[in-house]
């Protein structure tokens, strides 16, 4: 095994940890103490493992990681099916309210209005948004969203007494988590193909609706950026054999305000507030995957939900929470990503209708402005209109590279790389969604790089196969890292560090 | 020189051989060139299989000279079995080894020692050209433990194991040897010739075969993951299709013919022919390769029965190659309803249409549904693939 | 209010390269039926008409800074340090997303390995991930873990009674599409016995939760050997801030950790984002849910780190997956990372021994004060940093009271939970109540139950 090159690297908080130091931030112990459980304790002799630092150290340390990583802050993150809009920093200041940090889940209705109502106005804008019956803040995720509805369509059916419902059909452009919540929730995948024209294959789709199906999970526009133009006869053919259509609305900034899923006829669908509702995504998360629903599936929303309380007498009766008649359940310990929600809520009042279709207006213009730009230099996937994204290969006639050379080659030039290999159904896939925050000096100089580094790739095709050249690693070994596992600081060194003194 | 780069940089090795002959057939309209030269060429067939050749490694070249830094080192045998064509394309005699010096007309066996050469050099993949019978003759000595790819000149080319023209092939060779692809097993089918010339057409499942391949994106997330082989995947399979039988109990499952399939009956537990028709029955494996004759015979005892399937061979055919045991009366009994096929994507990439010619028309329109079908793809999955006649 | 930047000359000009000349012309695939509703949306508001509105919707509620807060039973009210929000507030962090490009995430792929070394050391287990949503999500999680790892042949969990109930109802929703039998919640809480008598050859795992929902700390004594012996996996859920005094589950046996990492300098937030904690034996990972960071090296030999072991089992039989998760709770992984090194060794153990003291202090002073019973199920039993006393009053009522007249949030009802805890309340106490507060407490409670 090599040893390991440190120039360059950011020590870990081990390698800066000294024995002894740190911060004394806590109070000292102003009651009377009492003796400790001996036999429950850690061994005398036995230390937690934590490092040792100074305030400094801490802060620095993390100044230092932060800076070596990319962000849309930085620049400009056109990474498809992830919606990398500009943040707004007024929502920081909001949800950072103490009447909202410093709540707790478990207060009385009573005392904690001012969320309800915050929650109750979310849900409310959402079904409008979505054209739902009822909305569940709770899923905390996209993917959460997906197994919430799936195990509701399960519970519809049990009910119905159609226990034979055990098929969902995905399209092969489906995003990975589709399938993967379909066995979770108990149901078998059937993949559907897509047609020349990069949308369902209806005559395949006809095939496939029968009375084993359960529903369709569907991604509208789908993830080649494409709107499914028979998105009605789709969900008529699926409502036709007793099964219910999903919608996974992770490309839902292409949409709001725009069409209502609801009025497609999409019986089910998750919202990403940290896509189209702008909140951060935290380098990995929280996010936040609030659930609409139709009449028919309304009933089986996880809960608590919230609504305003009848009474006719008082003027402003107030808020509470409400568990759905025949509720799956809870998803999670309490309401779903509060401090997200409040995100969001300040999202859509910063931006009212016409600002949420104004967003809608512009990320379609701006994908469809960089596909233009693009044409030529790279081959498109399919040569429609595309909504919020859209999708190259990353090809270049006479030369070896391919879509990772072409998207590392990228950040030299400054700008994170799009999508790759997704969705699996376009060889060599560069998946490119620049969002309505970017302006056009932007797209300009992000289609000059592509340009330049199809160039390149005739040229000199050792400096893309070998790219990036000015992060601050190189391109890293995946291989060694599954093969030889090192998922933390070694025993060994934080023990040597700890035991120094 | 850090250690990474240097792996990175190892030298590699490839071993080329060519059928002077193959292809000579085709032209005059014999199926196949074995034992039928002198016809061949008093028919007015001139070799071309040379030209091919020559067309994919001039294209190889090309493509490497824009990789810095990438040695390689070339085995072959004398001659026009691969001497000559790689000196035609330019490669420097001082990277070119001889493993095999053909005496006189080039026969099969020289192609196997060749292959034997090959292995004793710790050959990283061999190229060849040819058709079926130059892979079937080199299968026989290499099996699954090295990769080969064929450049596409022979009559007959059903096996797995061709790129479909020069310059894809060139392409492949390099991305291979550059570490960016991986392999996949696949099936080297040949027709039985002497049984052609007889008036009977029949395609025989010879041998498994390695084979360099696009690695297959798994995509979880936005986060992509190279599917380095199939092995999961087809026990992701074998474990569905078990909780389906148990599920069902179908007293007799017949597993039919191709790596696919046997790689099920492996996860089962089963000493399942890679060639051949199995039947299973309680878990128990009570008859291996069976003819025609032997399944109708099982068919009378069980009622309850599944045939499990896969596409064999380079043209997705899932019966009427390789499997001419499964005639339409064994079909017709088993029923259509009770026929599994599963694929693994990475296969069904490669033939993305599936087609029936069990000699029976009104079977084969049966077996291809209303112009799909459902296949297996893996654990509680199914695909549905287009269909052809 | 909107952030487009484009100005009218730019907007024509890219009209005009798409040869269109309104932006609406982009949209002919839709249906024209239902294309451009009208929404009933409130109108725009500008930044600071939405800073004073948002400020009065908050002000709406109680909370830990305008009350003492007492109120625990899964969520805490802990000091987050200066340092932590600082840290995830840089855009660098909070505006990427998930490192799926190594080169240009070391920051938050460095941090998370940090992540993953300090928690297996806090939990004493060999592996951890890159987070879960919150506990609840992490412990269902768990759960399917163990009944993938058993292949399908054990069917039963047998869930502690005293683990958090909302985080065995999220258990019991997650497997709603399974045909696995949850057991052993309507035992009594204070009894493990009657929960080991539940493992059989059919159980996947035994899960408790430890200190428990009540606060106090299981006799574990031999726990793990018997589970060990049926064949299953002990899965504990843990309090991160007691793992700072107390034994790590990885010393007494335990095959998964799960906590939600919410007290490590997570705001209350009014019950999310949270922060799920999965940790579990080396042996497991390539069963564990979620992502994984691992270090390695680039093309020259420097160190760097990956998102790694993707290619296991869940993945690549993609619809084999034992999890489906994707965006996870990374920033909150930060966070507690952040916490953690801040803390160190001994800043950890203080806040731990702070707890345990404090709430201590404000049961012994209750019990002499108030005459009333704690922890009247199992008296003897140690606890870290919640208790639970019996009042002659409904809990509601007490804490109607408490709050309107003393200024301070109360605690859990019990009662709302577990039979034959009615009038139980269940009070957390931390390092943020100080004696003086607790002495308020105290003062109130004789008053209100008199
Ligand atoms: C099409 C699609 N569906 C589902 C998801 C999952 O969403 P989340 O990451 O919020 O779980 C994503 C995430 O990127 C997506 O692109």
């Amino acid at each position: 095994m090599p040893e390991i090159d440190y120039r360059n690297s950011e020590k870990t908080v081990y390698e800066l940890s000294a024995v002894g130091r740190g911060t004394n931030l806590m109070p000292e112990c102003d009651v009377p103490k009492t003796a400790l459980p001996g036999a429950l304790l850690r061994k005398d002799t036995e230390t937690i493992g934590l490092p040792g630092l100074s305030e400094l150290d801490v802060v620095r340390h993390f100044i230092h990681l932060a800076q070596r990583n990319f962000s849309v802050d930085g620049g400009f993150y056109p990474l498809g099916s992830c919606t990398m809009k500009y943040n707004p920093k007024i929502s920081e200041a909001c949800a950072r309210s103490e009447g909202f940090a410093q709540s707790h889940p478990l207060q009385p209705d009573e005392t904690v209005q001012g969320n309800l109502k915050l929650m109750h106005d979310l849900q409310e804008w959402l079904k409008e948004i979505g054209g739902f019956a009822a909305v569940s803040l709770q899923p905390t995720a996209g993917a959460q969203g997906e197994l919430t509805a799936l195990l509701m369509m399960r519970a519809f059916f049990r009910n119905c007494g159609e226990t034979g419902r055990t098929q969902i059909l995905i399209p092969d452009s489906a995003h990975g988590t589709n399938p993967a919540s379909t066995t979770m929730a108990g149901f078998e995948t059937l993949e559907i193909p897509s047609d020349e024209h990069g949308n369902l294959d209806l005559a395949a789709l006809n095939a496939a609706c029968d009375d084993t199906v359960a529903g369709l999970m569907l991604t509208n526009p789908n993830t080649l950026g494409l709107f499914e133009r028979d998105i009605e006869t789709i969900v008529r053919c699926v409502h036709d054999c007793g099964g219910l259509v999903y919608g996974d609305g992770a490309n839902m900034n292409a949409l709001a305000g725009v069409v209502r899923p609801g009025d497609l006829g999409i019986d089910v669908m998750h919202y990403n507030l940290h896509k189209t509702f702008g909140t951060p995504h935290g380098g990995g998360g929280p996010g936040s995957g609030p659930l609409g629903a139709g009449e028919k599936l309304a009933a089986y929303l996880p809960g608590p939900l919230v609504r305003r309380i009848d009474n006719v007498e008082k003027p402003d009766p107030g808020y509470m929470l409400f568990i759905p008649e025949k509720t799956i359940g809870r998803m999670n310990s309490h309401f779903g990503s509060f401090g997200v929600f409040v995100r969001a809520y300040a999202y859509i009042l910063q931006h009212g209708a016409e600002g949420l279709k104004q967003n809608a207006l512009h990320a379609v213009l701006n994908a469809n402005y960089l596909r233009e730009k693009l044409r030529g230099v790279y081959p498109l996937s399919h040569d429609r209109t595309c909504m919020h994204e859209f999708v190259l290969q990353g090809k270049i006639e006479g030369s070896s590279v391919r879509a990772v050379d072409i998207s590392k080659r990228l950040l030299d030039y400054g700008f994170h790389p799009p999508t790759i290999y997704f969705p699996l159904i376009v060889p060599e896939a560069l998946m490119i969604e620049p969002t309505e925050t970017e302006s056009k000096q932007t797209l300009d100089a992000f289609a000059e790089a592509m340009k330049a580094i199809a160039q390149e790739a005739v040229d000199r095709p050792e400096t893309l196969h070998t790219a990036p050249h000015t992060t601050p690693v190189g391109r890293l070994d995946e291989v060694r890292a599954a093969r030889q596992l090192k998922l933390r600081e070694d025993d060994r060194k934080v023990k040597d560090n700890l035991n120094k003194a | 020189m850090d250690r990474v780069c240097e792996r990175m940089r190892e030298k590699k090795c490839v071993g080329i051989l060519i059928n002077p002959i193959a292809g000579m057939g085709g032209r005059v309209g014999l199926k196949g060139t074995d034992g039928m030269e002198n016809q061949a060429r008093a028919l007015g067939a001139r070799p071309a299989a040379h030209l091919r050749a020559t067309e994919t490694l001039c294209r190889f070249i090309q493509l490497m000279s824009q990789a810095t830094d990438f040695p390689l080192r070339w085995l072959t045998c004398s001659g026009e079995m691969g001497e000559a064509v790689l000196k035609t394309a330019g490669i420097p005699m001082n990277v070119i080894e001889i493993v095999h010096t053909v005496t006189g007309k080039s026969s099969a066996e020289d192609t196997r020692r060749a292959v034997r050469g090959f292995m004793a050099q710790k050959v990283d993949l061999i190229v060849f050209c040819g058709g079926d019978g130059t892979a079937r003759d080199i299968c026989s000595v290499a099996g699954i433990s090295v990769p080969i790819l064929g450049i596409p000149s022979g009559v007959k080319m059903f096996s797995g194991v061709f790129a479909t023209n020069p310059v894809r092939c060139a392409e492949t060779m390099l991305a291979f040897l550059q570490n960016r692809l991986t392999t996949v097993q696949t099936e080297v089918l040949d027709l039985d010739e002497a049984s052609y010339r007889a008036g009977e057409w029949k395609v025989k499942l010879y041998h498994a075969a390695l084979t360099p391949f696009e690695p297959r994106y798994m995509q979880s997330s936005k986060a992509l993951i190279e599917n380095v082989d199939d092995t999961a995947i087809r026990a992701g399979i074998a474990d569905y299709l078990l909780e389906q039988f148990q599920r069902e109990t179908p007293a007799l499952v017949f597993l039919g013919a191709g790596s696919t399939v046997k790689s099920v009956g492996d996860r089962w537990g089963i000493d399942k022919t890679l060639l051949g028709v199995d039947a299973v029955v309680d878990g128990e494996c009570i008859g291996g390769d069976l003819n025609e004759q032997q399944i109708l015979a099982l068919l009378g005892r069980f009622k309850a029965r599944k045939l499990v399937l896969s596409p064999i061979g380079a043209q997705g055919f899932v019966l009427g190659r390789g499997n001419s045991q499964l005639s339409p009366a064994v079909i017709r009994d088993i029923g259509c309803s009770n026929i599994i096929v599963i694929a693994t994507p990475a296969k069904l990439a490669k033939t993305p249409v599936l087609r029936f010619d069990t000699g029976d028309a009104m079977l084969d329109r049966e077996l291809a549904g209303d112009g799909y079908i459902r296949v297996v793809t893996g654990y509680r999955r199914r695909t549905l693939v287009k269909t052809m006649l | 209010m909107n952030f487009l930047p484009h100005t009218e000359t730019e907007l024509r000009e890219m009209l005009s390269t798409l040869g269109l000349s309104q932006l609406e012309a982009l949209f002919a695939d839709i249906p024209e039926h239902v294309r451009f509703p009208d929404l009933t949306l409130p109108s725009p508001l500008s930044q600071m008409e939405l800073e004073a509105h948002l400020r009065k919707v908050a002000g709406r509620n109680a909370n830990a800074s305008s009350h003492e807060c007492f109120l625990g039973a899964g969520a805490y009210h802990h000091y987050v340090p200066a340092t932590v929000d600082y840290v995830i507030r840089r855009g660098e962090f909070f505006t990427a997303y998930t490192p799926y490009q190594p080169e240009a995430s070391q920051g938050m792929l460095q941090a998370m390995f940090e992540y993953e070394s300090m928690i297996c050391q806090l939990t004493g287990m060999g592996v951890t991930n890159a987070s879960h949503y919150d506990g609840a999500t992490a412990l269902a999680e768990a759960v399917r873990m163990a009944l993938d790892l058993a292949s399908g042949n054990r069917q039963k969990i047998v869930l502690s009674p005293a683990i958090n109930p909302h985080y065995r109802e999220t258990v019991r929703t997650y497997l709603h599409g399974s045909e696995v039998s949850l057991v052993g919640e309507n035992t009594v809480p204070d009894e493990l016995d009657s929960l080991l008598s539940q493992l059989d050859d059919q159980v996947a795992a035994l899960v408790i939760q430890n200190p428990n929902f009540l606060g106090q700390f299981e006799n574990i004594t031999g726990i793990a050997e018997k589970v060990h012996q049926a064949g299953a996996l002990l899965i504990v859920v843990a309090d991160p801030i007691a793992l700072g005094l107390f034994q790590s589950p990885g010393s007494y046996g335990a095959d998964v950790v799960i906590a939600d990492g919410q007290p490590l300098g997570i705001p209350l937030s009014f019950g999310g984002p949270y922060l799920g904690i999965f940790a579990t034996r080396t042996t497991y990972v390539r069963h564990m849910p979620g992502r994984v960071v691992g270090e390695t090296v680039d093309q020259s030999g420097r160190r760097g780190y990956v998102l790694t072991l993707a290619a296991r089992e869940q993945h690549i039989r993609r619809a084999r997956a034992t999890s489906n998760i994707c965006t996870n709770s990374g920033l909150m992984a930060l966070a507690a990372a952040t916490y953690l090194a801040t803390l160190g060794e001994s800043g950890l153990r203080k806040v731990a021994a702070l707890c345990f003291h404090k709430s201590h202090y404000a049961a012994q002073q209750l019990a002499e004060k108030t005459g009333l019973e704690v922890n009247a199920h199992a008296p003897s039993k140690p606890f870290f940093k919640e208790f639970y006393v019996q009042l002659p009053r409904p809990v509601d009522e007490v804490n109607r009271i408490l709050r309107e007249e003393y200024g301070v949030i109360g605690g859990f009802d019990l009662g709302a939970c577990y039979p034959g805890f009615e009038r139980q309340m269940l009070i957390a106490v931390t390092e943020m109540n100080t004696k003086a507060a607790i002495d308020r407490l105290v003062d109130a409670l004789v008053t209100v139950t008199r």
